[in-house]
């Protein structure tokens, strides 16, 4: 046969060997894909899954017609993991993130002319034809840690930290949306994103001095700068957190203290069955899960959220070259802490109440895809850390870090 | 080298993980605490105190004869929720409903029932406007409703199934008039202001509006302390009382019997004259106290109509018209302050004829010469203009500013108009000064020129006329007075005064005012016929003015002022013909009220007027007749 083949063509021969070459790069892959699920951080994956569980159970318990949805929003938040996870992050990095960065600011733009107004804040847009409205500054979380990721990789810090000038630089690209997302208004979040965003620069290194000139400032600006310029309603609960707490948050005390230590049976958690704890699937669950499984079942998912912070912050300071990994372990490790903090202080009377959701513990769909993609990117990092130094690529990119330097 | 600097840079990120975990370490302490402390705290469940709210009420308007004439009520709301009563017993529910709250039996079906006439399902205001006797009512009947078992339990979404009954709840309060159209527009009206949920008036015109911080709610009480089995308060050393304070009662001078005859008086002469509108005033010159001050334009705050709004602003401060006339006897008593002038001088009028430039000033009684006092009895303007040019132009101008011209009396009325006058500058030159003497070429209220003729009855003092008698706090008893926000000025003196009291008796006597003349009283005042002036030409509309006083030998003294806007019928629109006859009716109205005692000659049969003594003493006190 291979004769026939040979004598009919020289073409044919071509291909054979094309197909050969191909099925080498294949196996290639394969290798790499190996080495992958070794350098995978299953950990880190394993340690969320009481997270979903229970959370999904409790959404099941309270509504069982959200927890079909919860399904879903899982099922999508797979598909974008793994899409997160297969994208060569690395080499599309210098021309995708300030696209990504780009388009997301225009988004948050376009709130401000023709955002959708749900319950008098303006925080959604309407993507046209397909009548999905989405929350620009869910996505603004992931452009900013990518456009910190980038900018710092691209220009690492000295010993001593990052001088006052790539300090403003690498403020603008926190400050930008933080304006836009606060103008919204939609405080809560432009401020996790501020905090994330600084907290990420406090991980890589700043000057010292700057930080204490910062931490200053802010101390003076927030009473007397600040505190006018907010919407009556902020204010309102700003004032109902420091008087007496509010309707929601008395509820939500009702429910945690009726929990006792170790929780109510189902039928027995009056507060979230007869509905006077409000938002219980979202941003209060915090409550019910005190009002169910009492201060054990607190204690216990605190300490997962505790854990899978210090993993992360573990992960920024094992790779401490790769500023990559660094920012975005640490801006997980950030975003994590303080949705938490303030969703549970705000359930127990600590913080004013502010609509932030509990991190993949919360009913929703957009802020768990955004995590378990952030989730994947992360991953990604992770497993290619050294995917350049098998090919040529590497060469280039050590230098032109040199160069850079 | 490589090495030292990556432990260094170990070093630096050590110390800065060591921050962050104290931070969350604080974190999370702050936590547990607050959390050890929600579960420890023992649980009030169902609460075991509770609170009683006491709502407090704006004051009451209350007449100088203790008529009520505006006072709060509290007002209250019947919902129900119809998926709760039994499909059955619909009808008879409603027939209870409105036997118990007086409510018609169709409009308590229609409330319940949609555009389609079906019933609507969920919650329903049966009535928001229940007074505190048929609130009580069904709140009786709420609970029989329970008893019959008309209710039956609704089972929600997650099967728990609650028991919905009729709800009676304090939803605000309203202002009522219980007396209509009296007394307005000086009393004003009110308008409704939903707060927390809690509905209170606010004033927005005449004295609701003048005196709302001392009338309105003060503060709110409550009752709090232990609650029994069914949530009433145990009261003992635990509970505790919190008084309200309701706003100040308004007690007024005038007295109502007299406000609504003279109203009564205006409507008649309204008709009588065929004017727009007619208003008139009463002070008691004793103390500047108001005693009636009328209009023929009412309207009824508790239901303002379309129609009306053109008598929601009262015209006593708020319409500026060109007097006329009656200031003469204001420029007379400038000139002879001045002692520029006596009664009794001779004054060359020129057979009413008077040329200034190109100007020609015409009397409608022509004399070739008159008396100063005849100047004003037959109303000379030829006369008036010959004696202000004796005095200069800053001395006129300060004349009428201290009668209180060009600025606002004080009276307490709000939105009051202050008018203008020609400046001293102007006046300087003799066709302003004449035109100024009679009461042309400058805007007045009535109650500026009321108020300045307080002054030729009350000694020269011009009084600031007060509405307000005093604030009575009906928790404490206690009692507050309210000096007038301007003081009563000394406008000309005594010996001036007294001259010119006379002289405009005479004018009553014998000249224009003539139709004001009552018998054995001491009536004096001055007439005044205006020209009304649109675009800049004058109409044939009139307004025509009495100012005047009217005493007894009892040292009652009172100044009237009456204005007949716009008098449509042929020679009613003279003053002497419509303001002078109504000033008449409302000194003979005073007298039928005991106001004023007139000293009549003895009638030759004493015998009837002693029968007709002892039947008046034994009538008993007239009730107004509404």
């Amino acid at each position: 046969m291979e004769r026939w083949f040979l004598t009919k063509s020289n073409q044919h021969l071509e291909i054979i060997s094309h197909l050969k070459i191909s099925i080498k790069s294949m196996k290639h892959l394969l290798e790499i894909d190996t080495k992958l699920l070794k350098n995978f951080n299953l950990i880190l994956m394993l340690q969320m899954i009481p997270l979903w569980v229970i959370s999904a159970m409790l959404v099941n318990e309270i509504q069982p017609s959200l927890y079909d949805k919860q399904m879903l929003y899982y099922a999508v938040a797979l598909v974008g993991f793994f899409v997160a996870f297969i994208m060569p992050w690395r080499k599309i990095l210098w021309w995708f993130v300030p696209i990504f960065y780009a388009i997301n600011l225009g988004l948050l733009v376009s709130v401000e002319f023709v955002g959708k107004s749900i319950l008098g804040a303006t925080r959604w847009v309407e993507i046209p034809g397909v009548g999905i409205t989405v929350q620009p500054s869910e996505f603004m979380k992931v452009a900013v840690l990518m456009m910190l990721g980038y900018i710092i990789s691209r220009n690492p810090p000295s010993k001593s930290g990052y001088g006052l000038w790539m300090f403003l630089k690498l403020s603008i690209v926190i400050l930008v949306p933080f304006v836009l997302i606060a103008k919204e208004p939609d405080l809560g979040t432009a401020l996790v994103l501020l905090i994330a965003g600084y907290g990420v620069l406090f991980i890589v290194g700043v000057k010292w001095q700057i930080w204490a000139v910062l931490v200053s400032f802010v101390v003076i600006a927030i009473p007397s700068l600040i505190y006018p310029n907010l919407h009556d309603y902020q204010k309102k609960r700003i004032n109902d957190f420091l008087n007496e707490p509010s309707y929601h948050v008395q509820q939500a005390l009702i429910a945690i203290g009726a929990g006792g230590v170790d929780g109510n049976q189902k039928d027995e958690a009056t507060q979230t069955q007869l509905k006077f704890l409000p938002i219980s699937t979202s941003d209060f669950i915090f409550a019910y899960l005190g009002e169910r499984f009492g201060f054990v079942g607190m204690v216990s998912i605190v300490l997962v959220y505790i854990l899978l912070i210090f993993h992360l912050l573990f992960i920024a300071s094992q790779h401490n070259e790769d500023y990559l990994i660094q920012v975005f372990a640490s801006g997980l490790a950030f975003l994590f802490f303080v949705y938490m903090t303030v969703n549970i202080y705000m359930i127990i009377g600590l913080a004013p109440v502010v609509g932030l959701p509990l991190p993949m513990f919360s009913h929703g769909g957009t802020s768990f895809i955004i995590f378990s993609v952030i989730f994947g990117i992360l991953q990604n990092l992770i497993a290619f850390k050294d995917f350049l130094k098998y090919n040529s690529d590497h060469k280039t990119f050590m230098l032109s870090k040199n160069r850079l330097k | 080298m490589n090495k030292y600097r990556k432990n260094q840079s170990t070093n630096v990120r050590s110390s800065k993980l060591l921050l962050l975990y104290l931070i969350i370490f604080a974190a999370i302490s702050t936590f547990l605490y607050r959390t050890y402390t929600v579960i420890k705290t023992p649980r009030d469940l169902p609460s075991s105190t509770t609170k009683l709210k006491e709502r407090s009420k704006r004051g009451v308007i209350v007449s100088a004869d203790n008529y009520r004439v505006s006072y709060s009520k509290k007002i209250y709301e019947a919902t129900i929720n119809t998926l709760g009563i039994d499909s059955d017993k619909l009808d008879l529910f409603i027939e209870l409903f409105s036997i118990y709250s007086g409510m018609d039996r169709d409009i308590v079906k229609s409330s319940l029932l949609d555009d389609r006439g079906e019933l609507i399902e969920g919650r329903v205001v049966i009535s928001r406007y229940l007074d505190a006797k048929s609130a009580n009512h069904l709140k009786s009947l709420a609970y029989k409703l329970r008893q019959m078992k008309i209710f039956k339990p609704i089972k929600n979404a997650n099967g728990v199934e609650i028991l919905y009954g009729l709800d009676i709840v304090e939803v605000g309060e309203s202002r009522y008039y219980p007396l209509s159209d009296t007394l307005t527009p000086v009393l004003g009206y009110t308008r409704n202001n939903l707060q927390d949920g809690y509905t209170r008036p606010y004033g927005i015109k005449g004295l609701e509006r003048y005196y709302n911080t001392y009338i309105q709610f003060k503060r709110d009480g409550f009752y709090m302390g232990k609650r029994d089995v069914v949530g009433n308060i145990v009261y003992g050393d635990n509970s505790r009382h919190v008084e309200f304070i309701d706003g100040l009662d308004l007690h007024l001078a005038i007295p109502l019997r007299l406000q609504r005859r003279v109203e009564k008086v205006l409507d008649y002469m309204k008709i009588f004259v065929g004017a727009k509108e007619i208003i008139a005033g009463v002070m008691d010159n004793t103390n500047g106290k108001i005693l009636a001050l009328a209009s023929s334009e009412r309207f009824d705050p508790n239901r303002i109509t379309q129609d009306k709004i053109e008598a929601l602003n009262p015209k006593f401060t708020e319409y500026l018209y060109e007097p006329g006339s009656v200031i003469k006897p204001l420029s007379f008593a400038i000139v002879m302050d001045r002692g520029k002038v006596t009664p009794d001088e001779i004054i060359p009028t020129d057979n009413g004829k008077l040329r200034i430039g190109r100007y020609l000033i015409t009397d409608d009684d022509k004399f070739a010469a008159l008396s100063a006092t005849d100047v004003l009895v037959h109303s000379s303007n030829v006369g008036i203009s010959k004696l202000v040019w004796r005095i200069s132009g800053r001395e006129l101008y300060d004349g009428f500013r201290r009668f209180g011209l060009g600025e606002s009396s004080g009276i307490d009325l709000t939105r009051e108009l202050t008018g203008k006058i020609k400046k001293a500058f102007m006046l300087r030159h003799p066709l302003h000064s004449a035109n100024s003497a009679y009461g042309y070429g400058m805007q007045a209220t009535f109650i500026q020129l009321f108020k300045a003729y307080s002054a030729f009855n009350n000694e020269g003092i011009a009084q600031t006329p007060q509405i307000l008698d005093y604030f009575k706090d009906a928790q404490k008893e206690e009692y507050y007075t309210l000096p007038p926000t301007k003081p009563n000025r000394r406008v000309m003196t005594r010996d001036t005064a007294r001259k010119m009291n006379t002289i405009l008796q005479k004018i009553v006597q014998g000249g224009t005012g003539k139709k004001a003349q009552c018998e054995g009283l001491i009536i004096g005042g001055k007439t005044g016929t205006s020209h009304i002036a649109t675009g800049g030409s004058y109409t044939k509309r009139y307004n025509s003015s009495f100012f005047g006083f009217a005493n007894d030998n009892f040292n009652h003294r009172y100044t009237i002022g009456v204005l007949v806007v716009e008098a449509q019928k042929p020679y009613k629109y003279f003053a002497s013909e419509s303001a002078a006859p109504t000033f008449k009716k409302i000194v003979e109205q005073l007298v039928k009220l005991k106001y004023l005692k007139p000293t009549l000659p003895p009638k030759p049969t004493l015998d009837t007027n002693t029968t007709n003594t002892l039947k008046q003493q034994n009538k008993p006190i007239p009730k107004p007749n509404f």
